[in-house]
């Protein structure tokens, strides 16, 4: 039994679409798919589907065994060897909070926050270690995994010579590569005001938003004042790749000043900023 | 169309059907009791059981032993006419005795079922093992732990077969939800909050005033110990069977606060049961509102179950880990393609959010059409006439009745004396987290 579930529909003779929709990473993933076959089109579905279950297994950040929770219980002051995967993730994420100047910043959890937190990691590549050189520091990957997780599905795509597809990880982080099989890349919709929506149309690219959905859901925390984001709001950014998208979006969203968003944007090769509510 | 349970759907629903008796699931083994391999076994075999107290709950049991082909009621006790003659419409043939040691001493009586008030089980449960009778007690046990410690231990040396009224252990709905619980599905359960909400006085009618304490023995101390024996002990089984784990502590409070009738007995109790890692189940029960009704909510990291209700939920709105419904934004592409249309997706935004508690509708631990025609209750009354016939004690149901009664008891202890007890080593078992320690 597959772990997803699925419909097909035959375009004509040449052609299929496929959609497949399952629970991860504590939210929904849909993925459509054009191609030529069916079970190659499965085939692929069952890869993602797999790798993101992995990625969920080893660093969701409220699972106690995973490897993100090993590494976040490790006391100060202790060489911790790390898998390449999560050493990767957390090597992408310290490049990230750089490049937006610190609004973007997976150790927001860490106990007595105060930003610069990344001063206090050392990430050893070739040695595969990690040293927390501070008390308390936590490394929370929720705001980055759904977009790791786009940029590895794409690679299995590619892979597998699959051009055609929309996947959506949350409705927060989408991947649209080629085209949709009447269309020129992919036209999809999103939220300007409480009214009105605004299409965009992606061609090998990333979408991905970030915001409270109303005012009761605050999940977002201000790397520089320590506090959650309050109030409903939303930013949505275009990019090459998911991970990118996700700091960038996060950062835009914390980030309210025009000139200090702009030159975070320049430092983002192809990335646009979309106007929505913020 | 709504289907009956018929006894090869029960067994199959709890994993008994295509299985020998080796393969079943390691946290019921009490279940090999019922396995056909071993009931075909058993045919034509007949056990000759003795019922001690036919009141109402005893002429309920007499009603379930009476459907069971391999039992004959040839006894019963008591010294209430009334109920004598009601138990009689049941069991023409029994004999009466107004003495239970004398039905003891009555060698055609394999068997014996007690369903007296709580203060008579004690001596009726020794003397029964003593006698060399196979016991099958009503919940509880007994009067106090030490007497509950006792009777284990009377019946661990005498090798009698020793069965507790705690009907849930043979529930489909219960047994289907553990092995969902004890399969991970719902992550490691964190908490279990038992009630049971009524809103009546628990009163009997009594047709003279003397007979007052002798028929509504529940409501007072010297008989009963009120809504903690009479209701917890399921709750609390329910909750440590899905914990896998037996509490270390445990606080309480109570009063009396609606039902100022003369009773003695609070009408209105809360206690917090605390395992060493912190996890809790508490049990709250209220005979003054009966709104919430009765449920064991038993809370994991992933998800919740209700197995009153028959449901269980995901912290994430899912069916088995699957999303249960397509998006509409993806199911109208599918259609526009079809059309040759090339239209917007409407779905991207902030976090698809789970559904919240106020909107999950649940899913169905036995299936929707499934239509509850047993509480486990007769399945609990076969398996015990089928340990008496092998003389097979199945294994753990000994030690999950004993820790039920025990922890209402501790409860209890807990209420009266208004402070945090501690689970007395003396009586802990060797058995799950806990470890027996001489005083």
């Amino acid at each position: 039994m597959r772990p997803f579930e699925h419909i097909f529909k035959e375009i004509d003779k040449d052609r299929g679409l496929l959609y497949a929709w399952f629970a991860a990473m504590h939210s929904r993933v849909d993925i459509v798919i054009c191609d030529k076959c069916e079970n190659d089109m499965l085939a692929v579905t069952g890869k993602i589907y797999e790798r993101i279950a992995q990625l969920e297994k080893l660093a969701n950040f409220y699972d106690p065994h995973s490897e993100l929770t090993k590494l976040n219980e490790v006391p100060a002051g202790v060489q911790t060897e790390v898998g390449e995967e999560l050493l990767s993730m957390l090597y992408l994420s310290m490049r990230y909070n750089e490049l937006t100047d610190g609004r973007f910043d997976v150790c927001v959890k860490s106990d007595g926050y105060t930003g610069g937190m990344w001063g206090n990691v050392e990430i050893d590549l070739e040695g595969g270690t990690i040293t927390k050189q501070r008390y308390g520091i936590r490394f929370d990957l929720s705001g980055f995994l759904k977009g790791y997780a786009l940029d590895q599905a794409r690679n299995i795509l590619t892979g597998y010579a699959v051009s055609d597809v929309l996947l959506s990880i949350g409705n927060s982080s989408v991947l649209a590569l080629g085209n949709h099989p009447f269309g020129d890349g992919w036209r999809v919709s999103y939220p300007e005001s409480d009214d009105s929506n605004i299409e965009i149309d992606l061609h090998d690219e990333c979408l991905t938003t970030s915001g409270n959905a109303n005012s009761e859901r605050r999940h977002i925390v201000n790397p520089v004042s320590g506090a959650l984001i309050e109030g409903e709001g939303r930013i949505s950014v275009v990019t090459r790749g998911g991970a990118e998208g996700e700091a960038l979006s996060t950062a835009m969203f914390v980030e309210r000043g025009a000139g200090e968003r702009e030159a975070i944007l320049g430092r983002f090769r192809r990335a646009r900023l979309l106007d929505t509510m913020n | 169309m709504k289907k009956e349970l018929s006894r090869r759907d029960f067994l199959k629903s709890a994993g008994l059907i295509g299985l020998g008796a080796g393969t079943l699931l390691s946290t019921v083994p009490w279940m090999e009791a019922l396995a056909d391999e071993n009931t075909k076994k058993t045919i034509g075999e007949k056990v000759r059981i003795g019922i001690i107290g036919p009141g109402s709950r005893g002429r309920f049991l007499m009603n379930l032993i009476k459907k069971n082909p391999k039992a004959e009621m040839v006894a019963i006790c008591d010294i209430y006419q009334p109920s004598i003659d009601k138990a009689l419409k049941i069991a023409p043939k029994a004999k009466v005795y107004n003495d239970y040691r004398k039905l003891l001493e009555d060698k055609e009586v394999d068997a014996v079922v007690i369903a007296t008030p709580l203060y008579r089980h004690y001596q009726m449960a020794m003397d029964s093992l003593d006698a060399g009778k196979d016991l099958f007690c009503e919940k509880s046990l007994s009067y106090t732990i030490a007497q509950c410690y006792d009777v284990y231990q009377k019946y661990k040396s005498t090798g009698r077969i020793f069965f507790v009224g705690q009907q849930r252990l043979f529930d489909p709905r219960y047994l289907k939800a553990m092995e969902m619980i004890h399969s991970g599905m719902f992550g490691e359960i964190q908490a279990v909050r038992a009630f049971w909400f009524r809103n009546g006085s628990w009163r009997n009618n009594v047709p003279d005033p003397s007979l007052e304490r002798q028929l509504n023995w529940r409501l007072y101390k010297e008989y009963s110990r009120g809504l903690m024996t009479e209701l917890g002990g399921h709750l609390l089984q329910v909750g440590t069977w899905a914990m896998q784990k037996l509490p270390e502590t445990v606080m309480g409070a109570g009063g009396l606060t609606y039902w100022k009738d003369g009773r003695e007995v609070d009408d209105n109790v809360s206690c917090i049961f605390s395992m060493d890692d912190g996890r809790r189940i508490t049990y709250e029960s209220v005979i003054s509102n009966k709104f919430y009704g009765l449920e064991e909510q038993i809370m994991g990291n992933l998800g919740t179950v209700e197995p009153e209700k028959g449901m269980y939920y995901f912290e994430d709105g899912t069916v088995n880990g699957v999303t249960p419904k397509p998006a509409a934004g993806f199911m109208q592409m599918m259609k526009d393609v079809q059309n040759q249309v090339f239209e917007k997706l409407p779905f991207a935004g902030t976090s698809w959010e789970p559904e919240v508690a106020k909107d999950v509708k649940g899913n169905y631990i036995m299936g929707e059409d499934y239509k509850i025609n047993t509480d486990g209750s007769q399945e609990l009354i076969n398996a015990f006439v089928e340990a008496v016939i092998t003389q097979k004690q199945p294994e753990r149901i000994a030690e999950e009745c004993y820790y039920a009664s025990a922890m209402v008891l501790l409860g209890y202890d807990a209420i009266e004396q208004g402070k945090k007890l501690t689970f007395p080593h003396e009586y802990r078992l060797n058995y799950l987290n806990h470890k027996h320690q001489a005083k």
